[in-house]
């Protein structure tokens, strides 16, 4: 299975600079204001519980205080992702969605 | 039933698999030299030869000790076939029935497993040359974690707590479908399905059942085995019952919580498609303390290297009021040596026998 994750700084924020272009007005906590995250998941077209268990997947790879941001299309993970926060140390730092993609972002806490 | 497709030469397993319709049958290959099979001669020109079958059926053992007096009880040691399991007939009919269909072309496998089909999967699919990912339950033992990664599967262990919103239990099932309909993976992948692939039940059906039919020459009056999948006790049973709607079948539920892989409770996991109670005379709940002191009772008094699932069958088979002069058969789906690490967990301090 190929993971797309961008696991440079550089590349989320390259990444986050083309998102914030295309869509000037700040719309929720993930909107121009959006800080970079350290991890990014593109769970786009995955079926719920694949986006969970990527993330969690992911986790494992951040240190305390690093944030993760994923994107998702399965409106399952909606739910999903505030009851992960709460089982794996997490905080939710924003939750948003545009055109039918669900952004999450994540920070890893300690245990 | 023909042998799968395999890989000709040395094609390496995660290779693309999209020339597998173009691969020659390894058993009929032209051209390899040197000694032909002989099964009279336990020769075999390809592993997959070995998997049971009413011309080359596991052996039935009788049990002397445990059974209780006066009982003809067998057991059915499924832990002869090749990849170790009673597993290894229904993925070969799981993949050769994918192969008639047309749908292994050019895709990978992902399945659900607590490991016995994922081992037999992963073997059959290294010899084919096509890749597998198994999504595995928490509670199966890292013997067969290490067993599917030596041959080559990709291994995703499902936390129960995966995910909150479906039933825990079934975690792995909900995984391994979301990898094979995820629309990101457009197709990628093809997903036997034991739960719910009618071929898990043939597999018995044409094989497990017959071989019982005929190994007891007809002498059958009860048949013991698992709550799983439900593949051999659907199969068997509809097998043994168009016989004789007399024999008895006897399906074993372990309790909620188990520490039993491949034995499923069905209350707290969904019933497999598959699952045809009409063919199920009565249902023997079995906990895990008897069903472990069973599996030490066979390895101490029958010499029976068994996994712990058939320590809960045959405790079960134990428990029930057998007729006089009827042959009872149990299945022993697996054996012993991947559970070293919940046996151990069973026994004292070493030196100590307890």
């Amino acid at each position: 299975m190929t993971d797309t994750i961008a696991h440079t700084r550089a590349a989320a924020a390259a990444s986050e600079r083309s998102r914030t272009e295309s869509a000037k007005e700040p719309g929720g906590a993930a909107g121009a204001a959006a800080p970079v995250a350290d991890l990014e998941l593109d769970c786009k077209g995955l079926l719920c519980p694949l986006p969970v268990y990527k993330t969690s997947q992911a986790l494992n790879r951040l240190a305390i205080g690093q944030t993760l941001r994923v994107e998702c299309t399965d409106r399952g993970s909606l739910a999903d992702f505030p009851a992960l926060a709460r089982q794996r140390s997490l905080t939710l730092l924003s939750a948003s969605e545009r055109d039918g993609v669900q952004v999450f972002l994540l920070r890893k806490e300690a245990a | 039933m023909e042998i799968i497709e395999t890989a000709a030469g040395s094609a390496a397993i995660g290779a693309a698999t999209e020339a597998l319709d173009m691969r020659p049958p390894l058993r009929q290959r032209e051209g390899v030299a040197g000694l032909g099979a002989s099964p009279a001669r336990r020769r075999y020109g390809d592993v997959r030869e070995l998997i049971a079958s009413p011309a080359n059926p596991t052996p039935l053992v009788r049990l002397n000790r445990v059974a209780g007096e006066g009982a003809e009880a067998f057991l059915k040691l499924e832990w002869m076939n090749p990849f170790g399991s009673i597993k290894d007939r229904t993925a070969l009919y799981l993949l050769e029935g994918m192969r008639e269909r047309g749908e292994l072309a050019g895709r990978e496998l992902v399945e659900a497993t607590s490991g016995n089909t994922g081992i037999a999967l992963a073997a059959l699919a290294a010899l084919a040359g096509i890749p597998l990912t198994v999504t595995i339950p928490s509670g199966v033992p890292e013997e067969k974690l290490v067993l599917l990664r030596m041959l080559g599967a990709t291994v995703m262990p499902t936390p129960d707590d995966l995910c909150p919103v479906d039933n825990p239990r079934d975690g792995a099932i909900a995984l391994a479908r979301a990898v094979a309909e995820s629309p990101a993976h457009r197709g990628r992948y093809a997903m036997p399905n034991q739960y719910a692939n009618p071929d898990n039940v043939r597999a018995h059906y044409e094989t497990t059942g017959p071989e019982i039919w005929e190994q007891t020459e007809g002498r059958v009056r009860a048949f013991v085995a698992g709550y799983g999948t439900c593949g051999t006790i659907t199969g068997v049973g509809r097998f043994l019952k168009e016989r004789d709607p007399g024999i008895r079948i006897v399906a074993v539920e372990p309790q909620q919580g188990h520490r039993l892989p491949g034995l499923k409770n069905l209350q707290e996991a969904k019933a497999p498609a598959i699952l045809d109670l009409s063919v199920i005379d009565e249902v023997v709940r079995v906990d895990d303390a008897p069903a472990y002191a069973m599996a030490k009772r066979l390895f101490r008094e029958e010499g029976l290297i068994v996994g712990p699932s058939t320590g809960a069958i045959v405790q079960a088979m134990a428990s029930l009021e057998l007729e006089t002069g009827g042959v009872t058969v149990a299945v022993s789906p697996d054996g012993g040596q991947k559970y070293a690490s919940f046996y151990a967990d069973t026994l004292g301090e070493e030196g100590e026998s307890r």
